[in-house]
């Protein structure tokens, strides 16, 4: 029992909070180079989002805005928000993001990613 | 808006405390379990001053949350939009079926300070003040939380704030005792200020573990890596409200060590001294709640390798 209780204790203690959502992961990665277009861009943040509030926006290389702005977020995991493109043509794509975090901290930020020839 | 935002939140957080605090005072230490003096006063006031900084909190949180200039913030679509799609305005809307809940044990407390039937009044209110301070807990950062870290930190939160109200805001009529008795040596004042001291020193000593234990797992929470808190702002500023909360026990230590025993002994100077120890504690008091207002709002250190983006900034690393 007393094992069990510490363990508990030990899980629940192990992650710290940061309070403010940051990008923890992006598919495609930042900066990277994707030789197949993607359906989605898609961002993981290190804490829940309140979508309500919360964006993300693909623009290319003319920056002009090419998602087409359907961002939603995940149902079973309010950390992910996604945003679907149209087949994109060879490039490179900047994509900007704003999340509010439950705690209500607003955080933004911007990386590119390419589509190979 | 930062600053505007921290003098908001340290209000509101004073109101909820005091407002609490007149209930355990009258529930753990008041002799004979009556209502402190001035308690209708008091009461109301800290509610309608709750109220307004709620008001005013869920109006920079609607500019800061949509990022929109102020005219088109506050309109009924954005304000509806923060009350009804978000955590926050969630937990403010339950916040203000709390206060109005609140307005029944005060309107049936009124200023029958001396009413046995009172009991069920102090109870009901006393839950309810309590609930209101600790839900304090769903707006702060533990509200980001995911799985059961979310509940374990802000069931620590929710603990630390209660158990800051109840020593804080009851030291408020506390004081309010000591004076009387400090400028009425009569036996009786000298009576009910001795029981009442004896009484807010469990309270205290109850208080104060609370804290430490609570203080501690949210400093576990909040601070995954004890070198960049040492060389962040989040970390400077918790460090002096330790400092300051030191302080306090310090004189709670002195309180109850020495000045007690000293009042137990009939000096009537105990109750001088007394008095003034608990004044300096209140102004340490709401200096810290000053700090917290602060530290909500303030970003802690992030860990090791999460530093390629930041606040407005833009990604610098690659393959994340």
């Amino acid at each position: 029992m007393r094992r069990a209780i510490l363990a508990l204790a030990l899980a629940t203690l192990a992650p710290a909070a940061f309070a403010h959502a940051f990008l923890e992961r992006a598919e495609p990665r930042v900066g990277s180079t994707v030789a197949k277009a993607p359906d989605h861009v898609t961002l993981r943040f290190s804490e829940a989002l309140e979508p309500a509030f919360s964006s993300v926006e693909v623009f290319d290389a003319a920056g002009k805005r090419v998602d087409r702005n359907d961002r939603k977020a995940d149902d079973g995991d309010k950390a992910v928000m996604r945003v679907s493109v149209p087949p994109l043509a060879p490039g490179k794509y900047k994509v900007k993001w704003r999340a509010l975090s439950a705690d209500s901290h607003v955080t933004r930020g911007d990386f590119t990613f390419e589509v190979g020839r | 808006m930062e600053a505007a935002l921290t003098a908001v939140r340290a209000l509101h957080f004073a109101a909820g405390v005091v407002l609490f605090g007149q209930f355990a005072y009258a529930a753990f230490v008041s002799p004979g379990g009556r209502l402190p003096a001035r308690f209708a006063a008091t009461t109301w006031t800290c509610l309608a001053l709750s109220a307004a900084t709620a008001c005013a909190w869920l109006a920079i949180e609607s500019v800061n949350m949509s990022g929109l200039p102020a005219v088109e913030a506050l309109t009924g679509s954005t304000l509806g939009t923060v009350l009804f799609r978000t955590q926050f305005g969630h937990v403010w809307i339950a916040r203000a079926v709390l206060m109005a809940l609140l307005c029944i044990p005060l309107a049936m407390l009124g200023g029958r300070a001396d009413d046995h039937r009172s009991g069920a009044g102090i109870a009901f209110g006393g839950l309810a003040a309590m609930v209101l301070l600790a839900s304090l807990a769903c707006a702060g950062h533990a509200a980001a939380d995911t799985g059961a870290t979310r509940y374990a930190h802000g069931a620590a939160d929710a603990l630390h704030l209660v158990a800051a109200g109840a020593w804080l805001g009851a030291l408020v009529p506390f004081t309010a005792l000591l004076a009387t008795a400090a400028g009425d040596a009569s036996r009786e004042t000298l009576d009910r200020a001795r029981s009442a001291t004896h009484r807010f020193s469990i309270l205290g000593v109850a208080s104060v573990a609370t804290l430490a234990v609570t203080g501690i797992v949210n400093t576990c929470y909040m601070v995954p890596d004890l070198g960049a808190f040492l060389h962040s702002r989040y970390g400077l500023e918790l460090l002096a409200k330790l400092a300051l909360v030191a302080l306090v026990v310090a004189l709670a230590a002195d309180n109850r060590l020495r000045l007690t025993a000293r009042l137990d002994a009939g000096a009537p100077a105990a109750a001088r001294a007394l008095l003034r120890n608990a004044c300096v504690e209140l102004v340490l008091g709401f200096a810290i709640l000053a700090i917290v207002g602060n530290l909500g709002i303030t970003m802690p250190p992030a860990k090791k390798g999460s530093d390629t983006f930041s606040i407005d900034g833009s990604a610098t690393g690659k393959g994340i």
